[in-house]
């Protein structure tokens, strides 16, 4: 596969030949359709068939060595496993952990996915420049809207026009990162590899979920955002669901559809969901997280697991029951109106990624509560855990070993543990103007909420936490205390850092295909045994073909 | 019923008849008013007043201005208004100019090449260059990051050139008999012989680019890698994208979520007015032009 070299991208300076138009068009056409048909393959609403689009076939350099980051003592403490730690606010004291001038005052060009508008120009925003200062370098970021990366990326791959640094979210899924990162982007295996990570401290303090999406190739290659190791949650309306005389938590299959007939009142408008909850029931069941490695180093995929079909006709005997909201089908991927009838009470239960919590909880007047997860015949489920990463942020090829070490010890400084001086700068920016301090707690301005979507404090970072002072009273403790009884049902995706070309090339679609054959039973168009068919053709489209890969990359990494 | 001897069209309409039209347009109005209403009814609501309602109003009880303070208050709305009207005004003006000529320029039976020209025009209607090769173009042409990315690439499009051509060929050609004879050159012809007669063509034609480059967001997506310098469709995109999301700002302590439906209504009543603003004075000439075309010889 012909690759772009970092070296002979110099057509800029001469005429567009056709050969250089051909070549180019080539490549980026390699990359096109791939791309362009490789929606969001994690979270909530996946399964079965995903795994780690672009991260690596071997591990043949130690990963960096875990050094716990010093930090404020957090009012709950979190675990080695997962569990998130939790602070009443955020400390405006801090320790500094970064000492010295990290930046050359040169510019820092970073590619950034935003999730945000926007951010106001530098001259307009006190916070970028605060950041500039700090960091002694001109940021310019180059900011992408989540939603069309895959569209603009290959663009800017095609052009040669990446910029310096690029931070990659890792569930777009970049067609042939490993390829295109050893072709155009530098290998940081020699600088951050086991005790060579020490030399930037809150580096060293991501931990090993984190590091592993910065694999590829069996190389370091990037510096990973760290994610929660827990995917999804059902929030549930307690005072909606206590009024209906039902039991908020339930043990098994069979309290939990009773719980969702009690609370559904169509008269009133209120129903049990809103939106697909097919993970949810398939995690019930027991299914695997994507993938299981079986003792012989076979991959068999999670579609084939026999509690799939049954978990998926329960979802579907639960929708005809009439306990989803009317708008269900359009409610799948409406967040906003699904977020609006949670609150109102019209959906006595909510399942959204472990993000969402702040989204209901930002209200001191929700009342709700997270369900625990549990087995259909009681006992505990299986909860997937996510990748460990959102993005990995890299540089571009270059022998400038002190370009390289700035860019690290530029990361090192974003990387800063919640509760540092650091964190504090890059989280909160110019009291006055980006955040004011009420009750002693830092509060973001609309101005400061604006100016974070500048988005460079997400391009590297380690454990998150749980803070959410202006929230619902308890919130956090209730989710640190979800997450602890959540830890021993923790299930990897054994893919989750192996490379498969056809996942890579084809994951997206095959993906989609079963994504519709599960809708389609869960709405009522099909039955259950339909999917039976579904798996069959999903795994001579090339789910056969992707066990086989995993298999191999699983052997060579050992 | 029509009277005796006349043709049953020219007839009388009962009263009953008058009464059920007028409620049948009635009704198709409040279909086509309904979601208007909705729109902007939402985004003047207050955030309680939208979750009690699932998400949409139909009637606030309580008008709040809140959601359009955050669009414009320190974004770049209002910016990216100035922008997408600078883009469309000159857009059209140019594209009309590129058309109008090429339409010309292709029904003049024996001009220079015309047959070549006019196959070459009609073969781009068979395919499209794609993504990258236009990128690629318009990055060697120094084009990215300029507003000329998003006017230049799609200023001509072949349809329009036959729809315009179309209509001059059905200009009698008397009357550019008559003009030759009065000394008029084919400058002078266009100018005061086929212009006049073709506004109504050209202000369809004239509208529908005028709103093609109004809603591009794609163009600007690819070629502007400085956010200053995005129009109002990819801003509003990003607004609609954030409030489908947990924004990045979120994860931060003291976060407090904007009245996310509300102001996803507004920027769609912001993103609309220009173009109902522009609709009524053109109206006349929409009808007139619509049938270019529909009606052979």
């Amino acid at each position: 596969m012909p690759f772009i070299n970092g070296s002979g991208s110099s057509a800029s300076n001469e005429g567009l030949s056709r050969r250089t138009l051909l070549k180019r068009a080539g490549l980026a056409a390699a990359l096109v359709p791939v791309s362009g048909v490789l929606a969001a393959c994690g979270g909530s609403g996946s399964s079965g068939g995903g795994g780690g689009g672009g991260a690596a076939a071997a591990k043949s350099v130690p990963l960096p060595t875990y050094v716990p980051p010093v930090k404020p003592k957090p009012l709950l403490e979190g675990s080695a496993q997962g569990v998130m730690d939790v602070y009443a606010s955020f400390p405006m004291d801090g320790p500094r952990t970064v000492n010295g001038t990290i930046g050359d005052g040169s510019e820092f060009n970073v590619l950034i996915m935003t999730y945000g508008q926007p951010s106001p120009p530098v001259d307009q925003s006190p916070y970028w420049q605060l950041l500039n200062k700090e960091l002694n370098l001109k940021v310019k970021p180059l900011q992408v809207p989540y939603a069309d990366f895959q569209t603009k990326f290959p663009a800017l791959v095609a052009g040669d026009d990446l910029p310096e640094f690029v931070s990659v979210p890792l569930y777009e899924n970049v067609a042939r990162l490993p390829q295109l990162a050893e072709a155009q982007f530098t290998d940081l295996s020699e600088y951050l590899s086991g005790d060579a990570v020490k030399k930037y401290p809150n580096l060293a303090g991501i931990q090993k979920a984190g590091w592993l999406n910065g694999y590829l190739n069996g190389r370091i290659y990037g510096v990973p955002k760290s994610d929660p190791v827990f995917s999804t949650q059902i929030y549930t309306k307690t005072d909606v669901i206590k009024a209906a005389g039902a039991n908020p938590q339930p043990a098994n299959l069979q309290e939990f559809k009773d719980l969702a007939k009690a609370v559904t009142n169509a008269q009133a408008g209120v129903y049990a969901f809103g939106g697909n909850i097919a993970d949810f029931m398939m995690m019930m069941f027991g299914v695997p997280n994507k993938w299981t490695r079986k003792a012989d180093g076979t991959f068999v995929s999670a579609w084939e697991h026999e509690a799939f079909v049954p978990a998926m006709s329960e979802l579907a005997d639960l929708y005809k029951s009439g306990c989803f909201h009317p708008d269900t089908p359009t409610l799948m991927t409406n967040k906003v109106q699904r977020d609006a009838l949670f609150r109102s009470g019209k959906l006595a239960m909510l399942y959204d990624g472990n993000r969402s919590v702040g989204i209901v909880a930002d209200d001191k007047d929700v009342v709700f509560d997270i369900m625990t997860p549990f087995g259909k015949d009681g006992g505990n489920a299986v909860h997937w855990t996510g990748g460990g990463a959102y993005a990995m942020t890299m540089i571009k090829k270059t022998t400038d070993k002190k370009r390289i070490d700035m860019f690290l010890r530029v990361l090192d400084y974003i990387a800063a543990p919640f509760g540092s001086r650091e964190s504090f700068i890059m989280s909160y920016g110019v009291e006055g103007v980006d955040y004011e301090v009420k009750d002693g707690v830092a509060v973001l301005t609309t101005r400061g909420q604006r100016e974070q979507d500048l988005g460079l404090a997400y391009i590297a970072g380690g454990p998150q936490v749980l803070c959410d002072p202006q929230g619902a009273p308890g919130v956090d403790q209730l989710n640190h205390d979800w997450q602890q009884k959540v830890v021993p049902m923790l299930l990897d995706n054994p893919a989750a850092h192996l490379y498969s070309e056809t996942f890579n090339s084809k994951g997206a679609s095959l993906q989609q295909q079963m994504q519709d054959a599960i809708t389609a039973v869960f709405l009522g168009r099909e039955s259950a045994s339909s999917l039976t068919a579904a798996v069959q053709k999903w795994k001579t489209g090339g789910g056969d073909k992707m066990a086989k890969e995993y298999a191999e990359a699983a052997a060579l990494a050992g | 019923m029509s009277l005796p001897g006349r043709p049953v069209w020219l007839g009388k309409p009962k009263p009953v008849a008058v009464a059920l039209k007028a409620l049948a347009l009635v009704l198709i109005s409040a279909v086509v008013i309904f979601p208007f209403l909705t729109v902007v009814s939402t985004s003047l609501a207050t955030k309680q007043q939208i979750d009690e309602n699932g998400g949409y109003v139909l009637w606030p009880t309580k008008i709040s201005f809140e959601a359009y303070y955050q669009i414009f208050n320190g974004t770049q709305v209002a910016r990216s208004i100035v922008i997408s009207v600078g883009v469309t005004l000159v857009g059209t003006a140019f594209s009309l100019f590129c058309t109008v000529l090429a339409a010309y320029g292709l029904s003049r039976r024996g001009s220079l090449f015309q047959r070549g020209l006019l196959s070459f025009v009609l073969l781009t209607l068979l395919f499209g260059p794609g993504m990258i090769p236009v990128y690629l173009m318009v990055k060697q042409l120094g084009m990215l990051n300029t507003y000329w990315s998003l006017i230049i690439p799609g200023a001509v499009s072949a349809f329009n050139i036959v729809i315009v051509r179309g209509f001059i060929q059905g200009i009698p050609k008397e009357l550019f008999d008559a003009a030759r004879i009065d000394g008029a050159g084919e400058w002078r012809i266009l100018w005061s012989i086929v212009l006049p007669l073709s506004r109504a063509v050209i202000a369809v034609v004239g509208l529908f680019l005028a709103v093609g480059y109004w809603n591009n967001y794609f163009g600007p997506l690819l070629y502007l890698n400085d956010t200053q310098m995005w129009p109002l469709q990819l801003v509003m995109r990003t607004f609609v994208l954030q409030n489908n999301v947990t924004s990045t700002a979120a994860s931060i302590p003291g976060y407090v979520a904007p009245p996310t439906q509300s102001v996803q209504m507004a920027l769609v009543a912001i993103a609309t007015i220009p173009i109902l603003c522009v609709y009524p004075f053109l109206t006349k000439h929409m009808s007139k032009g619509m049938l270019t075309g529909a009606i052979k010889g």
